[in-house]
Parts: C-alpha cells; structure tokens; sequence
C-alpha cells in the first residue's frame, strides 16, 4: 500500500508542475521533477534515483510536448548522478544541497538545450540561458533546498552511511 | 556472466534507460510520432490529477482570503466586514458576469464571423514553465477534436492540437521552438515559416534576404500545411535583422494573441473548414 502510495504522490509532481505553478501571476521555471528526482537520488540510492528519475522523465514528455525520451534522459542521469554525490562523497549539510542543485539544473538546463538543439530543434543558446537556465537554477537550488529542509527536517546530521542506501 | 551483471547492474540498467531515451528522441526526430501513443491515457488521468488539484488550491487560497483575515477583530467589526465582504463578492460576481459576458460576445462575434466550424473550448492549464509552451483545453476527442487541428482566438493563431484524450487536449503554442507555421507577410505576400523562440516571440525563418519586411507588417497564415486556414493573423514584425552574409534575413515577430490571458479559445474542426481551404482540402468537389 505505500509504494503506491508514494508513487501517486510522487505522480502528482507533474501536475502541480504544469497546473499549480502556473497559476502564478508570472510563472516560474521551477523544475520540480529535477528536485523530487535529486531527492531521490541522493537519500534514497541510486536503484530509486533513477527509477523516479525515468518515471517522472517519461511523465514529462509525455505531458508536456518536449522532445519524447529528452527529460526520461535527463532526470534518469539526475538521479543516478544524485545518488552518486549521496554515497558519502559530500556531507548533508543544507549549502551542499544548494550547491548540488544549482549544479544539477546548469547541467540540466544545457543537456537539454543540447539534445533538443540534436534533435531538430533551434534554440538560441543566449535565449536559453537568460529566459531558461539562469532563473531556472535559482528557483531549482532555492525551492530545492527548502524542500529537502522540511522533508529531512531533524536527520540531516545523521551520519552519512546510516541511511539505508541501497548499495550492492 | 551473471556476476558481472549483478556487479554492474546499476550502471548497466542505466545505460538502457538512457539509450532507450536516445531511441525515443531519434524516433520523434526521424518520424514525428514520438510517445504520441502512450500520451492519451496517461494525459487523461494526470490533466484530470491537475484539474482536482487546481480546484482544492483555488479553494484554499479563497478560504484564506475571506476566513483567516477576520480572526481577531471584533464582534462588530467581523460582523461589518462580513457583509461588507458579501456585498464585495457580490460585486466582483456581477463585475466578473459583466466581463464575462461581454467576452463571450466578442468570441460569439468572431466565430459567426469567419467561414470555419469552430468549438468553443476552456482552457483548464498552462505549461509555461519546462521548454515547452503549451495549454490544455477541457474538450477532446469525445467532443471531436483531433490531433493537428489548428487553435485560434479572435485576436490571431493560438496553435495546434498535440494530443487528445477523451476529455481534454494539449495545444501546442506557436511561440514554442517545435511549432512551424508557414505564413506569409500580409504587404509584400513574402513567405516564411514562423517558428516559436523560448522567448514570447517568434522568428521567421526561410525569408529571402531581397524580401521587403519593415516594422510592424502584418504577418499571416499562408494556408500551406494543412493545419492553418488561410489569412489567420500571426503576429506583427517587431524586428529585421540583415547580417552581411547568409541566404535568409532575421526578422523577429511579436505574436497577436496574449498567451498569458487566455480563458477560452477556438478549435478548428477539419471536417467543417468552408471556403477556400475546403476547396483546397478536396479538389474535387
């Protein structure tokens, strides 16, 4: 019954993305899936990280008109690369996260602009970094931080390998 | 084998992922199609998600503004404020009717106006926030709109239909970068594709350096395509940009519609196009 709970919840990401936000007098570039991703991804391990990654990726583009398999793509790497900088490489102090964040969605935001420039696409790169990139890393590390503050509120001190990481 | 498989089981499933991604993105790029299969079903329910959520958060913010504002005043005073709340809402009610009505008119003009069968539909949500610009509208293929159908309002072109599930659709705007809408400037009949900037503006690619293209031209559907009826307003020229070298000039539009104020918008129905594009669409008839 969890899981499935956790997963409508986590679901509902996309959502409150594309209808919640943008209820907003001026809409924010907030990427909300990069955030749960990271989350994932960096407490949870990398088997979670990715898979909430591909599912929540998979989601957005089916939803959202981008190039289908571009956020799949890039959320997966997200989340695999998160778990990766959770292995005890980092600590789980709050200014780690926001560092972390601002340099998942900067490499978030060129992968992208990368794939759908491949793909047929032609964004103008200085387009991208003002409208998109830039505003985008600062609501993804400032929202992001804030989200993993209550969500871990009372175990960021814990010791870095007493989370039940699903490492081999 | 296995063990080496269970070693690197991570990293290897990883890689599937990433290149079964890689198949999808060269799949649209090569066909066109992409995920479109899989969207139906899964937009119903997540659009449906997204409606209840809007519904329960407006609700909130409106419990919010009328309830937790009165707590600590006085008897009096809560009993003042509130009728001077009910007489307020009362007056936004009338004021919102007023506008509405007066809105519907002007889209009830518009659509007795031009010669296509078009569906007034409601706009339920807007992704402005990821790469794409698109709206999701609250009629589907239940109501017969069908995917590529072309989106107008009165002031000019919208977009398109992307996907359909039975109860709603997605549109995708012209100012996002994967819309194409080949147009023409209304002055000197200069052709040109209008394709979306990740700005709120649109650049028109493939026009002739020689082509006379000044400020504030009107720019309109060609008609070519399939999708847009002839003679829809685009947008206007905001700027011309001739660099030294290259086939092409840069000439960058402003679009007519304000995509951030939309309530209602009108979807083009194949089936019921009149006039010349019918005729276009059916030589024979």
């Amino acid at each position: 019954m969890k899981p499935l709970l956790t997963l409508l919840v986590i679901t509902l990401t996309v959502p409150i993305q594309t209808h919640i936000i943008s209820l907003f007098p001026h809409p924010v570039p907030l990427d909300l899936v990069l955030i749960v991703t990271y989350y994932y991804g960096y407490f949870h391990g990398k088997s979670k990280g990715m898979a909430i990654g591909a599912y929540l990726g998979i989601l957005t583009d089916i939803l959202s008109g981008e190039l289908p398999g571009s956020q799949m793509f890039l959320k997966t790497l997200a989340g695999y690369l998160a778990a990766v900088c959770g292995l005890g490489v980092l600590s789980r102090d709050l200014p780690v996260h926001f560092l972390l964040l601002v340099l998942f969605s900067f490499t978030n935001g060129l992968l992208n602009l990368f794939l759908v420039n491949l793909f047929g696409g032609s964004i103008p790169v200085g387009d991208a970094l003002s409208v998109m990139i830039f505003p985008s890393i600062f609501w993804n590390a400032v929202v992001g931080t804030i989200f993993i503050l209550l969500v871990r509120r009372g175990s960021l001190h814990t010791p870095v390998f007493s989370i039940d990481l699903d490492v081999d | 084998m296995q063990r080496i498989f269970s070693r690197f089981r991570q990293i290897i499933i990883l890689f599937v992922i990433l290149f079964f991604s890689l198949i999808l993105m060269q799949s649209q790029a090569e066909t066109g199609k992409g995920v479109q299969n899989l969207a139906g079903a899964t937009f119903e329910v997540t659009a449906w998600m997204g409606s209840c959520l809007a519904s329960v958060s407006s609700g909130l913010m409106q419990f919010y503004r009328q309830y937790v504002h009165l707590i600590d005043v006085g008897e009096e005073n809560r009993v003042l404020k509130k009728r001077e709340a009910y007489l307020e809402n009362r007056l936004n009610a009338l004021r919102e009717i007023e506008i509405e009505n007066q809105r519907l008119r002007e889209l009830l003009a518009f659509q007795e106006s031009v010669p296509y069968d078009m569906a007034p539909v409601g706009v339920v949500g807007k992704d402005f926030n990821s790469w794409s610009r698109t709206l999701i509208i609250n009629q589907g293929s239940r109501s017969g709109i069908e995917r590529g159908m072309a989106v107008v309002r009165p002031e000019g072109v919208v977009g398109r239909v992307l996907s359909v599930s039975p109860s709603y659709a997605q549109v995708l705007l012209v100012i996002d970068s994967n819309s194409d809408v080949p147009s023409i400037f209304q002055r000197t009949r200069a052709e040109g594709i209008v394709e979306g900037k990740i700005t709120s503006q649109c650049q028109v690619k493939y026009l002739n350096r020689l082509a006379d293209v000044q400020r504030e031209d009107l720019v309109i559907t060609s008609g070519l395509g399939g999708i847009y009826p002839k003679g829809l307003i685009v947008g206007t020229v905001h700027s011309v940009e001739k660099k030294p070298y290259g086939l092409f000039q840069e000439v960058t539009i402003t679009p007519a519609v304000d995509f951030s104020r939309m309530e209602e918008v009108f979807v083009i129905k194949r089936r019921g196009l009149a006039g010349e594009d019918q005729r276009l669409r059916k030589p024979d008839a």
